[in-house]
């Protein structure tokens, strides 16, 4: 566990460094001259002369070499400077921060929810194996899959919102307004969570010290939640970082539907854009985040799964 | 097994109390503290309720000398003269009247009993360090005004001179980046700190803004006009006019500016929400032609694509019913004293034969007309943010591959216009009443001149050489009454119709979504001024 | 490193690995499951549909006309028209094409990179194993949307442009599967033997590790494609993808936006194609990976 640990967080920092190059890259990737397009943005009726373009490369600092420019980017967005944005030449950190809020409302909300359903589905799925419950869950999982998150949206506001006036359709600042969102997030990851759920159920129902602790004579109830419950739960954990990449991907384009003031609509409209730094600055900080969240999961999975600390998981 | 059994026992109880703590908490509302400040010393504040309000935009400084046409529009900040919703000619706002003494000179009356919002009084030297101000730091004011001197006659009168004559100044006035703002506050405040200076006129005072996202008032009540009926409003920037339109169903907004004809119908069908549109339309939805990128520099090319096309079809998509559907850069009622000038008419088959003179011919039968191996291909562009953009794109596109000239769609940001090497057509969305409506101001500006044409205006996007316009403005510095500038205006809009430097489609009324609780709404025809100190909400 | 690996595979939407009714359906043929068989239905005729679009009778799908803007379903136009008076059904038809155009040209993208460097890494182990699998860990912590959203972005609006971002982004997971099972191919104990009797890589590679392989990969692209069909109309609903007049699901669900509440039925309607079409991948994928090719277990010694 320890030597495990150590090389885990001996290679965070070689990671960090390549998550760091990948974004920057990504700005090098961009046609079209930033110097230019800053200066396009500030006076939209000239084209910038070319004395104009080379001062504000300077003052950019790209006429540095790539690795130099690169070393610079990187220590700056170490002390959190993450640039700034072509468009609203506004710190793309702290729009970073401030859009993060709503996102992570809404992801986690979506999360709630998609283990609300998931987990006593899956369970109760594998329990009753065969079962119009089992088969109801199985359609579910695989409709959740197949629906797209952007359309499935679209359809929650035409029923709810423009049909039945039950729940609004859009905007932030009020806790209905969470639940069409989150329901448009929460599907995919609801249906990989169930499947998961279901089938480590299925596995652990099947060892040999669940089959001994039901020869014991132990109730069905304390069967599953004292014994198996657990170890089912731990893909769960495992899968941490592949639902947060689900979750984040939703609410990117759920966001822009719904008006949701957050990442997602950061994002888009800076992809659409080519607004660099903030595309550069976010694609950096979710790397980041997934990293750091697979990272927990990895340890916690391993606090919580005797087996992988001392079998095969040991390095 | 180091971990005690009982902590997994808490797994299901745990995920039910996240679930629901995170879907049900309170999240972070409308920020209640900033409004405080201005409205806690009014008793009966807890009965004025706050309207809130969907535009488009919310994009520009609020600052009127850094392009601020945000705080004209959200009753924050007043110009000398402002446009009137109904003659469309300018009418007195902070100003009281203004004459024209010589050529270059007029004397300008300044309403009494005008305060800034920081208490200052709003006197002529108050008026001249604004206007001053605006000139030093505003390009577009300094082109719009030309002015030589600003002197102070008495407490409420001044006098502008300027450099060159100026028929129509008090048109000139209405430039929201004229707006009259308190210099010294505002330059003290410095750059960033607007809102600090409390440096405007109008009838709600800013309190919290962030650009694109929201932008937060509260009521003067010292206003000049009379204390608004409401405590204060609450812009926010809902770019989809879907979503505003929703947004307004829904009740999260009272009122969205700009909605769609299919929007306007829902609004209308939907309890307890109606639309009110502006009498006339006073916008225009045009092509900026490119004559930069070589493609439609060429006039055959130009003209073939502007029969190609049917304008009057596609102003029935995007206008709504009652706008007019002939247009050009100027205003109907203008055009009505242009017998000369008309639209080139929807005609494919001229279309091929001017694209056949300008020697393009499908030579190897693809159904794209080409020249010397190359196939005619143009770009159109356009923002999404207006919803007749990209439905206009579509329809041309559909149009014009009728005559073999291949049309790709560049539905992107606003700013793309900016960039003449990536479109030939540009989808745009504009006022036709530039310079207080008069006529000529507005073809100049249009045509990328001043005003007058003594120089290169600012929005010259499409590279238009209007070098031939020059001497047909020019002598309108000297006429001062409306016919005769409406000839010269008429005069100069022959030539651009001929040399197809643009292509207009339609003249859009604005739509307004209100809910039916808001009393005294004006749908002013602009989108100059959405709200004034009249608007109010019923309970 | 097996934690890693498992991570990589749980990329895909699995049913049940562990499924423990995974022999019964090997056995049994791909029909027997009603479900395969449905998705089987399903991914025939949409391949049909879209191979014989061009052919069929229908209405130009670029074809505008004005005057018959945002009609009913009628018998002459089975699903209505849009808001330029183009023929939905058409559309949708002609959707079904180019999706399956961009899905598979994302396919043999991606699948060319990852078996690239799949069998690269796997095969020749040592350090080239250690530095391509450090880049796809790396890559592992972008979301792939997300990144495809930046790289489409940097490339510029374009149904192209996005194959190629998708392309770009959607190997990674990939290659580390691959990887694995070149890797338990490798050594085992017949591939061994023919080594040390001097087989040519290129034989041992052809003969004994490429039929390893094969089936895996057949499963990972079944069980993938729609993902990528998700992935790009995303895109194309975000207007970085396809532009019009193309006829794509994922441009006409963003093109009918306004008009959500007088037409909505321009919205579901793709939105049911995009859902059928995955549906039906994700269910032959399913049955595909429980008949053909039980994903190994790699256990890859490290």
């Amino acid at each position: 566990m320890g030597a495990y640990l150590f090389r885990r967080l001996v290679t965070l920092p070689l990671m960090l460094l390549g998550i760091s190059a990948v974004s920057f890259a990504l700005l090098n990737l961009a046609p079209g001259d930033p110097a230019e397009m800053v200066l396009r943005q500030r006076n939209p009726a000239e084209t910038p002369s070319s004395a104009a373009v080379a001062a504000m490369r300077a003052e950019l600092g790209l006429d540095a070499p790539l690795p130099k420019q690169y070393a610079r980017w990187m220590f700056r967005a170490l002390a959190g400077d993450m640039g700034r944005s072509y468009v609203t030449e506004r710190p793309v950190a702290a729009q970073l921060a401030r859009r993060t809020i709503p996102t992570v409302l809404l992801t986690a909300a979506a999360l709630g929810l998609a283990l609300l359903v998931a987990v006593p589905m899956g369970i109760l799925s594998a329990q009753r194996r065969g079962s119009a419950v089992d088969a109801i869950a199985r359609l579910a999982a695989l409709v959740g899959a197949a629906a797209p998150s952007y359309a499935l949206a679209f359809g929650l506001i035409i029923l709810f919102a423009v049909r039945l006036s039950w729940l609004p359709a859009l905007g932030y600042g009020s806790a209905v307004q969470v639940v069409l969102p989150a329901i448009a997030v929460s599907l995919a990851p609801m249906a990989q969570l169930m499947r998961l759920i279901r089938a480590s159920m299925l596995e652990t129902l099947g060892q040999d010290y669940i089959r001994t602790a039901r020869a014991k004579g132990l109730s069905d109830k304390t069967v599953v939640i004292g014994h198996t419950l657990r170890n089912a739960l731990l893909p769960v954990i495992g899968a941490t970082g592949v639902n947060l990449g689900y979750l984040l991907s939703g609410a990117v384009i759920v966001e822009t539907i719904f008006s949701w003031p957050g990442l997602g609509q950061l994002i888009v409209g800076a992809a659409l854009t080519r607004d660099y730094p903030v595309v550069q600055g976010f694609v950096t900080y979710i790397a980041v985040v997934v990293l750091l969240a697979n990272l927990a999961a990895d340890i916690a999975l391993r606090i919580a799964d005797p087996r992988l600390r001392f079998g095969q998981g040991a390095m | 097994m180091t971990v005690p059994r009982s902590i997994f026992r808490l797994v299901p109880v745990l995920l039910i109390v996240i679930g629901s703590a995170l879907t049900a908490c309170a999240m972070p509302g409308v920020p209640t503290a900033e409004r405080e400040s201005a409205s806690a010393a009014v008793p009966d504040d807890q009965e004025r309720s706050i309207l809130k309000s969907g535009v488009i935009w919310l994009d520009s400084p609020l600052d009127p000398v850094e392009g601020g046409y945000v705080a004209t529009q959200s009753g924050m900040s007043e110009t000398l003269f402002r446009l009137s919703g109904t003659t469309l000619s300018p009418e007195p706002w902070l100003a009281t009247e203004a004459t024209q003494v010589d050529s270059l000179t007029w004397r300008i009356g300044i309403r009494q009993g005008v305060k800034f919002h920081n208490g200052n009084m709003m006197d002529a030297q108050a008026v001249k360090a604004s206007l001053e101000r605006a000139i030093r730091l505003s390009p577009a004011a300094a082109d719009t005004l030309s002015v030589d001197t600003i002197t102070v006659e008495d407490g409420q009168t001044l006098t502008i001179k300027t450099t060159v004559p100026q028929p129509t100044l008090p048109g000139l006035l209405i430039l929201p980046a004229l707006a009259i703002t308190d210099a010294a506050a505002a330059d003290a405040a410095g750059e960033g700190n607007f809102i600090a200076a409390r440096a405007l006129t109008g009838p709600y005072i800013p309190t919290s803004y962030v650009q694109k996202e929201y932008l937060y008032s509260v009521a003067n009540d010292d206003y000049w006009g009379g204390t608004p009926p409401l405590a204060g409003i609450d812009h926010v920037a809902i770019p989809d006019t879907n979503a505003r339109e929703l947004a307004l169903q829904a009740g999260d907004i009272d009122v969205a500016v700009n909605v769609s004809p299919a929007g306007a119908q829902a609004i209308n069908a939907h309890p307890g929400t109606h639309t009110q549109t502006s009498g006339v339309g006073t916008s225009l939805v045009l092509w900026w032609v490119n004559f930069e990128r070589g493609t439609l520099a060429d006039p055959l090319v130009r003209r073939a694509v502007a029969h190609a096309i049917d304008r009057e079809s596609i102003a029935g998509l995007v206008a709504p019913p009652g706008s007019g559907s002939f247009a050009e850069l100027l205003l109907p009622e203008v055009l009505t004293s242009c017998p000369g000038v008309s639209a080139p008419a929807y005609d494919p088959d001229e279309a091929r034969n001017l694209l056949a003179q300008a020697g393009y011919t499908d030579s190897n039968g693809d159904g794209i007309v080409d020249k010397a191996g190359q196939p005619l291909e143009i770009i159109i562009g356009g923002y999404p943010e207006r919803f007749q953009l990209p439905i206009m794109a579509e329809a041309a596109q559909a149009m014009l591959a009728e005559v073999g000239i291949n049309a790709e769609v560049l539905i992107t940001e606003w700013s793309v216009v900016k960039e003449p090497a990536a479109w030939d057509l540009f989808g745009w969305y504009n006022t036709i009443v530039q310079g207080g409506g008069d006529p000529v101001y507005n073809i100049s500006k249009f045509a990328g001149l001043k005003g007058d044409a003594s120089g290169s205006g600012t929005n010259n996007y499409g590279q238009y050489d209007a070098s031939r316009l020059v001497d047909i403005i020019a002598p309108s510095v000297s006429v001062a009454d409306l016919e005769g500038r409406k000839a010269i205006a008429c005069e100069a809009l022959a030539v651009i119709t001929e040399e197809a430097a643009f292509l207009p489609v339609a003249h859009v009324n604005h739509v307004y979504g209100t809910s039916d609780q808001v009393t005294d709404f004006e749908a002013h025809p602009t989108s100059h001024y959405f709200f004034n100190h009249r608007i109010g909400l019923s309970e | 490193m097996t934690g890693d690996t498992e991570k990589a595979m749980e990329r895909l939407p699995r049913t049940f690995i562990h499924g423990g009714s995974r022999r019964r359906w090997q056995r049994a043929g791909l029909l027997r499951e009603p479900g395969t068989a449905l998705g089987l239905l399903l991914v025939v005729s949409l391949l049909l549909v879209g191979l014989v679009a061009p052919w069929l009778p229908l209405d130009d799908p670029t074809q505008i006309s004005l005057s018959h803007r945002l009609h009913p379903p009628s018998m002459e136009n089975l699903l209505g028209t849009d808001h330029l008076g183009r023929d939905t059904f058409s559309r949708i038809v002609h959707g079904a094409r180019m999706t399956l155009l961009a899905s598979a040209a994302t396919l043999v993208l991606s699948m060319t990179i990852a078996l690239a460097v799949g069998i690269v890494s796997g095969y020749n182990g040592g350090w080239t194993d250690t530095a391509l699998m450090g880049v796809v860990d790396l890559l592992l912590a972008f979301p792939s949307l997300i990144l495809a959203l930046a790289v489409a972005g940097a490339l510029g609006p374009g149904l192209f442009n996005v194959l190629l971002a998708a392309g770009a982004v959607w190997w990674v997971g990939h290659a580390r599967i691959i990887r694995g099972i070149t890797l338990g191919a490798r050594n085992m104990e017949y591939v061994t033997a023919a080594r040390a009797i001097g087989a040519s890589n290129r034989r041992i590679f052809l003969r004994y590790i490429t039929p390893n392989i094969l089936g895996p990969i057949i499963v990972i692209a079944s069980l993938d494609v729609g993902w990528i069909i998700l992935g790009i109309a995303g895109l194309s609903f975000l207007g970085l993808g396809a532009q019009p007049p193309t006829p794509e699901w994922g441009a006409m669900l963003n093109d009918a936006r306004p008009f959500l509440q007088t037409a909505p039925r321009l919205l579901l309607l793709p939105g049911a194609a995009i859902f059928i079409a995955v549906l039906g991948f994700n269910l032959l994928g399913d049955g595909l990976r429980d008949l053909l090719a039980p994903l190994p277990n790699v256990q890859v010694p490290d």
